[in-house]
């Protein structure tokens, strides 16, 4: 659940968002797992993001070191720049590795992409109900 | 936690702080400016494994895309 800002008059009976978050635990290299920390599932997003701040714990010294790439979002914000870094990231049970950003101006602490997160795993989303639920299916390769 | 209970721990928390909750995530056990605050202060109340979420700077509706 995550909150609404205020009364919205086009959604006037809802008290809060519902939001595809999961808990994911993020590795770099030979350090050690982060805390699990609360995602959003975006199939919008090319790639998974992380909040900056998490480089120090994952022995990353300086988000500047990884790849840059400027990214923008749907409206026509100034581009921001992420820099990337090769991870692991644990969800439940499976892991999988790719290229994740890093960014300081992230406003939530991950986003779960398509690459990585969606080539790993058949993601359902039911709305419908309530509460809505998530369901994850590991895609397994031969 | 309830959702009511939820909703109200982030949106008094402080804006762009980080939050940690219980591992059963039924609890707030910290707050910190960054990540490594809000972990070393879960684990300072004896919360070794806390969730971690960062409360955004507004609450604007978003939408994520890039």
């Amino acid at each position: 659940m995550w909150p609404k800002p205020q009364a919205h008059p086009a959604f006037p009976n809802e008290q809060f968002h519902w939001a595809p978050i999961i808990n994911v635990r993020v590795i770099h290299k030979h350090a050690p797992p982060s805390k699990s920390i609360e995602c959003w599932i975006d199939s919008g997003s090319h790639v998974c993001l992380f909040h900056a701040s998490l480089c120090h714990s994952l022995g990353i010294k300086r988000v500047e070191d990884g790849i840059k790439e400027e990214l923008g979002g749907i409206f026509d914000d100034p581009k921001r720049p992420v820099y990337f870094h090769k991870v692991k990231i644990i969800v439940v049970s499976e892991q999988f590795e790719t290229m994740a950003g890093f960014s300081k101006e992230l406003s939530v602490i991950g986003i779960l992409g398509r690459r990585g997160f969606f080539q790993n795993f058949i993601t359902k989303i039911d709305s419908s109900g309530s509460p809505p639920f998530i369901e994850l299916e590991k895609i397994v390769t031969h | 936690m309830s959702p009511e209970a939820r909703i109200k721990a982030l949106q008094e928390a402080e804006p762009g702080s980080w939050v940690a909750f219980s591992q059963d995530e039924s609890r707030v056990v910290a707050h910190g400016k960054t990540y490594d605050e809000a972990v070393a202060a879960a684990e300072k109340t004896g919360e070794s494994d806390p969730v971690i979420t960062r409360v955004p700077n507004d609450w604007a509706a978003r939408v994520f895309a890039c």
